[in-house]
């Protein structure tokens, strides 16, 4: 597990700085233009494949692993195997990456490694898997949680996904614009159905865990995942409408993504519920687990909800191919994932070491500069995105003016993407001193980490 | 849980509902669309001495369309020309609209998901002297005064003229991207390939289900 950290971590600095040098290159194309292997299209899909694959995947696979281990009451038998899954795993991102410096790229937004990377990472997944579903069906425990739910679908359709990326994108490919529908279902599959189960997962165990209640609805947490699961992938097909693909599909991805909305409100009215019912909020402020949870959640809600409002036809128009898209993306994955991914490390980090994190300071450094770089890449690409596609759909302007219009707002956008990357930095640090046990921390808390000001209040 | 084998059966029911419409049912019937003649042939009638379309992918362009892939172009510009009154494709006379036929020959059909720059499905029409393409490829700055596209000098080579300058180096006339006094830049070969691919993009055919004459700004 702390492999699984320690990698995700890396990787996710490398993505914060790719990210950085394209969204500089955006605006100023000069930047670094002599070196091949730093071309806009190639930097652009590292940044995106190290986020995904290298940070994210990493981070779900070790706090996938913790939870069952956890909710399962297991001691964790052949524990080994996630170890040289993550191996495979880091090694297969690493030669997609390569790949990509290369050249070696495909046209898929989520998948633009090459096909020689890819069976490391459906070999590695499927371990993954296999484990999961072990320490599940050896449990100690009988019951069964919500958040293992989302655990074994997360774990399951992973492997599938790649599976089916790899024949039908690879393997033997599909043909013609069928490669453009499957790529989009890859993507709202990898989305929707391996890192949004695994943040809800972490949501729904760590807000209850760390202000001392039950979930509000067990009953309504089970017919939203299920909702979201069927509903997911199909509202993937929204970025194709307009496209030159069956109008059924085009439909299929309006209806599912308004539906959505129904799944999200139910998880984020329960959660909401939770926290209000019985529980300790001011513990729930204190804890840096609960604050990053809540501000993904609260993402979680504006995706879903501009990914329903950019699927109708009428906003589409406008909205599609701009800057606005990137916004919601980087609301997703960003937002929505990372920050639940940071607040599941800051929880889980502590019980692994046995050592509290040493530097309340980084904490708090992180949130702050994560959060308001978040709402400035946002903010920037909502606003580019809308005058892009404004301008586009009137014939006053020329392309060449468009753009040229959005280089403020762009230039912002750097100083957003470069915000976040130093909240990533002061985790990474802080994540290091813990690991080496430096600045004498002391010894993690049975509870949760609180911040030191509440802290006095409950001691 | 209290059915483990109902609920693995549920989670696989996920995948394979999506799996099977998206993804097989498509590829059974939009994956199997071949090329065709422009007009409908009569019963009876063979294929024979009329042109199929879309038409094979050419050597040369087919070599640009893997340095197009390889560059990354997807991420600032998208190929389909959207139906008339959703969008500005029309209006900006982009050319007819791309139907999933127009697709079937390419290896990575390149459809984007963004549009910093133009659609580039019809640019061959738009765009047609080869020195303009090179030039907008070079530094896009010098064909279109302010553009944002990157640079990609790294395909042209900068030389010292030999005597006389050869015939396919780039002509600026005065502009800041003029090469010194005496010196010429000149495509290699993946610039020459790219640019014969960019060239080639041409919804300049009808086809049975979007004659030619299907004006999009007519709805």
């Amino acid at each position: 597990m702390i492999f699984l950290l320690i990698a995700a971590i890396e990787w996710l600095i490398i993505s914060g700085i790719f990210a950085l040098i394209a969204s500089i290159k955006a605006h100023s194309p000069e930047f670094i233009e002599s070196c091949e292997w730093f071309t806009y299209g190639r930097v652009q899909a590292i940044a995106h494949t190290a986020f995904i694959y290298g940070w994210a995947c990493n981070a779900a696979f070790a706090i996938g692993i913790w939870l069952m281990l956890k909710l399962s009451g297991a001691k964790g038998c052949c524990v080994w195997i996630t170890a040289v899954a993550g191996k495979f795993w880091n090694l297969g991102v690493f030669i997609g990456v390569v790949g990509i410096l290369i050249g070696d790229m495909t046209t898929i937004e989520w998948l633009p490694i090459p096909g020689y990377a890819v069976p490391l990472l459906l070999v590695s997944s499927l371990a993954m898997c296999f484990w999961t579903f072990m320490t599940y069906f050896n449990r100690e425990k009988d019951l069964s949680y919500i958040s293992q739910w989302y655990i074994l679908g997360a774990f399951l359709w992973f492997p599938l996904a790649i599976f089916g990326a790899q024949y039908m994108l690879f393997t033997d490919p599909v043909s013609g614009v069928v490669q453009s529908i499957g790529g989009w279902w890859y993507a709202a599959s990898v989305y929707g159905l391996w890192l949004a189960p695994i943040a809800l997962a972490a949501a729904y165990y760590f807000v209850p865990q760390v202000i001392g209640v039950k979930i509000f609805s067990y009953k309504s947490a089970k017919v939203a995942f299920w909702l979201w699961c069927f509903l997911v992938v199909f509202a993937g097909m929204r970025h194709l409408v307009g496209g030159p693909v069956p109008a059924w599909v085009q439909t299929s991805g309006v209806v599912a993504s308004v539906m959505l909305l129904f799944p999200a409100t139910l998880v984020c009215i329960n959660l909401f519920f939770t926290s209000y019912g019985d529980g300790d909020i001011d513990k729930a402020i204190a804890s840096p687990t609960v604050r990053f949870i809540f501000f993904g959640l609260f993402a979680f809600m504006m995706v879903t909800l501009l990914s329903a409002v950019a699927a109708i036809p009428e906003y589409s128009a406008n909205i599609h191919f701009t800057y606005f898209e990137d916004g919601i993306t980087q609301l997703a994955l960003q937002g929505f994932i990372g920050l639940i991914l940071f607040g599941s490390i800051y929880y889980i980090m502590p019980k692994l070491l046995d050592r509290e994190w040493p530097c309340i300071c980084l904490i708090k450094a992180h949130f702050w500069t994560t959060i308001s770089g978040l709402f400035l890449v946002c903010a920037t690409m909502f606003f580019a995105g809308w005058e892009q596609g404004y301008n586009s759909n009137q014939t006053a302007m020329s392309f060449g003016d468009i753009t040229s219009g959005i280089v403020m707002p762009l230039r912002f956008y750097t100083g957003g993407v470069f915000l976040i990357l130093l909240g990533q930095l002061a985790f990474a640090f802080n994540f290091y001193k813990i690991l080496l046990g430096s600045c004498e921390g002391s010894k993690a808390s049975d509870g949760p980490t609180i911040f030191p000001t509440a802290k006095s209040e409950y001691q | 849980m209290r059915n483990p084998a109902f609920t693995a059966f549920s989670l696989l029911l996920v995948f394979a509902v999506s799996w099977s419409t998206l993804v097989v049912y498509n590829q059974m019937t939009v994956g199997q669309l071949e090329a065709v003649t422009e007009q409908p042939l009569e019963a009876g009638d063979s294929s024979i001495g009329h042109s199929l379309h879309p038409g094979l992918p050419a050597g040369f362009a087919e070599q640009g369309r893997k340095v197009y892939v390889s560059m990354g172009c997807v991420s600032c510009h998208t190929q389909q020309v959207r139906v008339g009154g959703f969008g500005g494709d029309a209006k900006r006379g982009w050319g007819r609209v791309s139907v999933p036929r127009d697709y079937i020959y390419e290896e990575w059909v390149p459809l984007g998901n963004r549009r910093v720059g133009p659609d580039l499905r019809n640019v061959g029409e738009r765009i047609t002297d080869v020195n303009e393409m090179h030039k907008h490829i070079y530094k896009p700055d010098s064909a279109v005064a302010g553009s944002l596209m990157p640079n990609y000098p790294f395909l042209y080579e900068v030389r010292e003229i030999e005597g006389q300058e050869s015939a396919n180096a780039l002509i600026f006339g005065i502009s800041k991207h003029a090469p010194a006094l005496g010196y010429e830049i000149v495509p290699t070969d993946r610039a020459d390939q790219l640019v014969a691919y960019l060239m080639s993009l041409k919804l300049n055919y009808s086809l049975p289900e979007v004659p030619l004459q299907y004006l999009v700004n007519d709805k």
